[in-house]
């Protein structure tokens, strides 16, 4: 990693009106509004009142939004509510992005667009999408520290992607892992998302077979006027903190960098990057710690490897390490991971995973094949 | 509330004629008290009282069809009334000793009161568990329905598991179970929006329910997907039920409030059938397969 590659350009953060309103909240407080309660309870604590709700190009904060989530899951406790609300996510009324993404003709094309224009259709969790030789994954990063509210954006986004995928193409069906541990019932989940459900997995992710990626779809004809010039803007917005350090980390081969290495790269000192960090609700050791979680989760579920072999390669200190920092991570023990997840057969795989959308500003309709 | 009272003119207008008549009574057999006489504390407590039982009555007599449990809340009340009406004209009215009548009016007409306002209250309370009983197979499906009806959110499948863990150990009692949604649904509400979703799955729900029999409950799962146990029931029995459940959506004429144009609607259905060893949670397990299946083949299946 280079200081050129990391730059000083703006960061996203937390408290920064950055997101309208309409494009998603407003679906939200629209849905709970259907249950009766007094707009002026929903909004309590976002410093929105309800005479915002009609203003038109109101921009709010991730904070804010996650106040919203607060509010929803406090007030109504629907197992449903971050399902409904996702389904109606995409293709959405944003213009032209929304039309990018209805124009898509197989799934290949529609997560390069999603993510190419993932600050308008997907702003606050952050979509990893990767290939091996076997799958496709589309991993969600939580942009913005939303704590207790991660696992309904999680749910959120995951039928958003999966209503829109399998209403181009009902026959695609993903496999989704949640950090979330078992909910008190899963109905929700079977119904919204489908059958294949891995709970406490570490990671949230969405796994399908590659093969999938270039079945051409039913898109939508009436769409076809967009030009991808015209959903251009759309991706001019700064990456999220989390995202920016993320992308950092994961170019790391070897050991991973500490703060204050970090902070040098960043320009500024330790003592501002780790304000910054806690400011949007993140630890640098979390980071760091995900990034090998997810590391070591790929090597062990997709390569099949074993615990010596992951240690190994994470640099970890031995075997029994590896299984006291897996544990504290994911809360179970490696053996018991491999034996919830069924990746299918372990696959002889020696090549990283590629990414199918390396960086966030390539211009749209390149695609690595 | 003003048309439900038109009901019960009669009884409205027998006790304000009660009323009016203690008034003349009063007036042309008492004496009225100087202003100086008149405690205005008493009339206060006494008449406000009063005021408060008629008030009383004419909320029950305003919310409640006529019949016999109204009546007696209204005779019950009215008397009660009366009684202290008489109390509140006392202080504006003196009457000799010799009019006996006065105090007796007080005196009885209260105890009388309560006794037939006991008396309606009792069976008020008869005819609302008759009531809940034959709301309970509609109240299961729509109390913790949240967006249907407001009301909070209570377990769902929960519900259904306890029900069915109560009877588990009657083998004869739970014998199938059954899953079903609407196909296309998830279409349906990405084209017509979720006010319409939620329009069609209440719509739905209710012509379901129209057609089970009395001891079957219809819970939701989730989304379109809803859940129905059938107590006493063989695999055979339940496919002809659900062959009629399918009949009856097929015929069902949903309009888009907009246009008017029927929408046609389906009904996907899994039965599952109980095996040995199977606990509540497999049953229902085995459900979701059946109606998977069923939404993959012919719209039907029986998973055993």
């Amino acid at each position: 990693m280079t200081a050129t590659a990391v730059g000083r350009a703006h960061w996203l953060e937390a408290d920064q009106k950055c997101l309208p309103l309409h494009a998603h909240s407003a679906r939200l407080l629209n849905l709970m509004l259907g249950s009766g309660l007094s707009e002026h309870k929903l909004l309590r604590g976002s410093g929105l009142f309800a005479e915002d709700l009609s203003r038109p190009g109101l921009m709010v904060s991730p904070q804010q939004v996650h106040q919203l989530l607060r509010n929803a899951r406090r007030l109504i406790q629907d197992p449903e509510l971050s399902f409904r609300w996702g389904m109606g996510f995409w293709p959405g009324y944003q213009g032209a992005v929304s039309e990018a993404l209805a124009s898509a003709s197989c799934l290949r094309e529609a997560l390069q667009r999603l993510s190419d224009f993932r600050y308008a259709l997907s702003p606050l969790l952050i979509p990893r999408i990767t290939t091996d030789r076997h799958y496709c994954y589309v991993q969600w990063l939580d942009g913005f520290g939303a704590g207790d509210e991660h696992a309904f954006l999680v749910q959120a986004q995951m039928a958003a992607l999966n209503a829109f995928t399998q209403a181009s193409l009902p026959e695609l069906t993903w496999r989704f892992f949640f950090t979330e541990p078992v909910p008190a019932s899963i109905a929700a989940h079977q119904v919204y998302l489908g059958e294949q459900l891995q709970f406490s997995a570490g990671v949230d992710v969405m796994v399908i077979e590659r093969d999938w990626l270039d079945v051409a779809w039913h898109s939508d004809a009436a769409s076809q006027r967009f030009t991808l010039a015209q959903a251009a803007p759309a991706m001019t917005l700064s990456e999220a903190i989390y995202e920016r350090l993320h992308r950092c980390l994961l170019r790391e081969e070897a050991e991973l960098p500490g703060l204050t290495v970090m902070a040098a790269e960043l320009h500024m000192s330790p003592a501002t990057l780790k304000r910054r960090l806690s400011r949007n609700g993140i630890s640098y050791q979390g980071l760091q710690d995900a990034v090998r979680l997810h590391r070591s989760l790929y090597c062990m579920h997709v390569q099949g490897w074993s615990n010596e072999q992951i240690a190994a390669e994470l640099k970890s200190g031995g075997v029994a390490n590896f299984r006291r920092a897996f544990r504290r991570w994911t809360g179970q023990t490696p053996s018991a991971s491999r034996a919830a997840v069924s990746l299918s057969a372990p696959m002889p795989l020696a090549d990283e995973s590629e990414w199918l959308a390396a960086e966030p500003q390539t211009p749209p309709g390149r695609l690595s094949q | 509330m003003p048309q439900l009272l038109i009901l019960h003119r009669q009884k409205i207008l027998l006790i304000s004629l009660l009323a009016a008549a203690l008034l003349l009574a009063s007036a042309l057999l008492g004496e009225p008290k100087t202003l100086a006489d008149i405690d205005w504390i008493d009339v206060l407590g006494e008449g406000g009282s009063a005021l408060a039982v008629g008030f009383w009555m004419l909320m029950i007599l305003g919310s409640r069809p006529a019949g016999r449990v109204t009546n007696l809340l209204t005779l019950g009340l009215g008397f009660m009334f009366l009684a202290m009406w008489a109390d509140t004209l006392d202080e504006f009215f003196h009457l000799a000793s010799s009019q006996a009548w006065e105090p007796m009016v007080e005196s009885l007409a209260m105890p009388f009161g309560i006794g037939v306002l006991t008396w309606g209250l009792w069976h008020w309370q008869q005819e609302q568990l008759a009531i809940r009983s034959q709301l309970q197979k509609r109240e299961q499906c729509f109390r913790d329905h949240l967006w249907l009806d407001g009301l909070k959110q209570l377990g769902r499948v929960d519900q259904l598991e306890k029900a069915l863990a109560q009877s588990w150990y009657f083998p004869d009692e739970v014998r199938v179970l059954v899953m079903a949604e609407l196909e296309g649904f998830p279409h349906f509400e990405r084209r017509y929006g979720h006010e319409e979703g939620d329009r069609l799955l209440r719509e739905s729900a209710e012509l379901l329910m129209l057609n089970l029999r009395s001891g079957d409950l219809l819970c939701r799962y989730a989304r379109d997907r809803l859940v129905i146990s059938l107590p006493q029931t063989t695999p055979a029995q339940a496919l002809h039920l659900v062959g009629q459940l399918r009949a009856a959506v097929e015929h069902f004429a949903f309009r888009d409030e907009s246009t008017g144009q029927v929408l046609k609607q389906n009904l996907i259905v899994g039965v599952a059938v109980r095996q040995p060893g199977d606990t509540p949670g497999d049953l229902i397990q085995r459900a979701n397969l059946a109606v998977r299946m069923a939404a993959s083949g012919s719209g039907q299946s029986l998973a055993s």
